[in-house]
């Protein structure tokens, strides 16, 4: 009973909207301290952001410890949760996070066309030839895992548990398969080069954008880990699978990303401008 | 497709013809047929019938996409509009027969092919490379299209919800 009331707390909390704008005084603080320009006007703007997410942790931090043991009892043993993880429920909350995460790129990109065009000379002096073959496997990849988790959507509605699983499965080996390309063959290759963040301010730009995506990447992988547990556990069925909608629809939108990346940063688009 | 009713499936859709046509463009380049050319992502466009709204948006944010790194320049942002009415054409049409629209689409955009070409070389007027390209592209496309009808998850139409709103409920 305890645990129902404190669920309902969540429902049309503040907290969430109000720790979102507490970031606009968080990095304005920060840029005031980074360029010298007012140290202790910078300081106040990020400890009222701190104060902010102290009190919000002090009055959450007693739920945690119930809420970490549901998900892992989710993950062991129980059947299917009491309330289905209602599919249609997922749309606006899920396209709010997507919105955060077009800023979050939009402004990426945004820092490397600044940085372009800061340049006579594009790539700048120095830069290797960004090889596209190891993109281009990457995007297959991507291509592939998309299909794979719209089959393990189009299996739940179906209730063929096998294909679920099978399908989440292969679009978290794809992934994987994406970050291993990344990590262990294309970026040492750069780095021998000499290509690194500490390149110069493309070089850190590059590293960050596709950095960024890999983060993104891996964090998929992760979910579809979870995703994969709950399936082969039999907790998604035709009525409630909420969290691989959610996560496929998140997967598909790292994919849409990745498809920016690779028009922009290896194919040479907008060099007309 | 109101936000409210986002689903995995229209967004994965949009994201997989997205890719499609991005992939198949920058990542395949375009395959020679003699004077022609065939661009892989053209191949996409008769698939719009069976995934609807999705599928169009999708090609054409696609197009929108790979046409940034047209040898062409910026005059080749303005395709996917083009491509926008002939894809319209494709799929309106269907409900008559899929090779009116197709070669509707095969026409419409074979003209704004053939015009961006005389644009950047004065004097050409290369119509019949273009229809040779786009007709290669859309006739493989109607080759998938057939095969695509024969299986299972296709045979629904429009592809969706259908499914879920019955059991959901």
């Amino acid at each position: 009973m305890v645990h129902e009331n404190s669920e309902e707390e969540h429902e049309g909390s503040p907290w969430p909207a109000l720790i979102g704008l507490s970031t606009a005084p968080l990095i304005a603080g920060l840029i005031l301290i980074l360029k010298g320009l007012n140290f202790t006007a910078g300081l106040g703007l990020v400890m009222l952001f701190l104060v902010i997410l102290i009190a919000f942790v002090g009055r959450e931090i007693r739920h945690w410890p119930r809420v970490i043991a549901s998900f892992f009892s989710r993950l062991r043993r129980t059947p299917i949760p009491a309330e289905p993880e209602i599919v249609s429920g997922v749309g606006v909350p899920t396209a709010i996070f997507l919105f955060t995460e077009v800023a979050l790129f939009g402004a990426g990109f945004a820092s490397f066309f600044a940085i372009r065009a800061a340049y006579a000379t594009w790539p700048p002096p120095g830069t290797p030839h960004l090889e596209d073959f190891i993109p281009r496997l990457q995007t297959l990849m991507l291509l592939l895992s998309s299909l794979a988790i719209e089959w393990a959507v189009y299996s739940v509605k179906r209730d063929r548990r096998g294909s679920v699983l099978a399908g989440v499965v292969a679009t978290a080996l794809l992934g994987t398969g994406f970050l291993v390309l990344k990590l262990g063959f294309e970026w040492p290759h750069l780095w021998e080069l000499g290509f690194t963040p500490a390149s110069g301010i493309y070089g850190a730009n590059f590293y960050i954008l596709l950095g960024a995506h890999g983060a993104h990447v891996f964090g998929g992988v992760v979910a579809l880990a979870v995703v994969a547990s709950r399936a082969k556990l039999g907790q998604l069925t035709p009525t409630s699978y909420g969290l691989l909608e959610s996560v496929s629809i998140y997967w598909h939108f790292v994919h849409l990303v990745w498809l920016l990346l690779f028009a922009i940063i290896y194919e040479g688009a907008f060099a007309w401008l | 497709m109101s936000v409210t009713k986002l689903t995995s499936t229209q967004f994965g859709i949009f994201v997989i013809f997205a890719a499609v046509y991005t992939a198949g463009t920058l990542g395949l380049g375009r395959i020679a047929f003699g004077e022609a050319q065939l661009k892989p992502g053209e191949i996409g466009s008769p698939l719009v019938t069976i995934f609807g709204w999705p599928g169009i948006l999708g090609l054409v944010i696609g197009q929108l996409v790979a046409n940034t790194a047209s040898p062409f320049g910026p005059i080749d942002l303005i395709s996917p509009a083009i491509s926008l009415a002939g894809l319209l054409a494709i799929k309106y049409l269907a409900r008559y027969t899929i090779f009116l629209g197709s070669a509707i689409y095969v026409v419409i955009t074979s003209l704004w092919l053939a015009f961006m070409i005389s644009f950047t070389s004065p004097g050409t007027w290369p119509i019949d490379q273009a229809l040779i390209g786009q007709g290669l592209a859309v006739v493989i496309g109607l080759i998938i299209y057939f095969v695509l009808r024969r299986l299972e998850p296709f045979r629904e139409r429009p592809m969706g919800e259908k499914v879920i709103s019955q059991q959901a409920v």
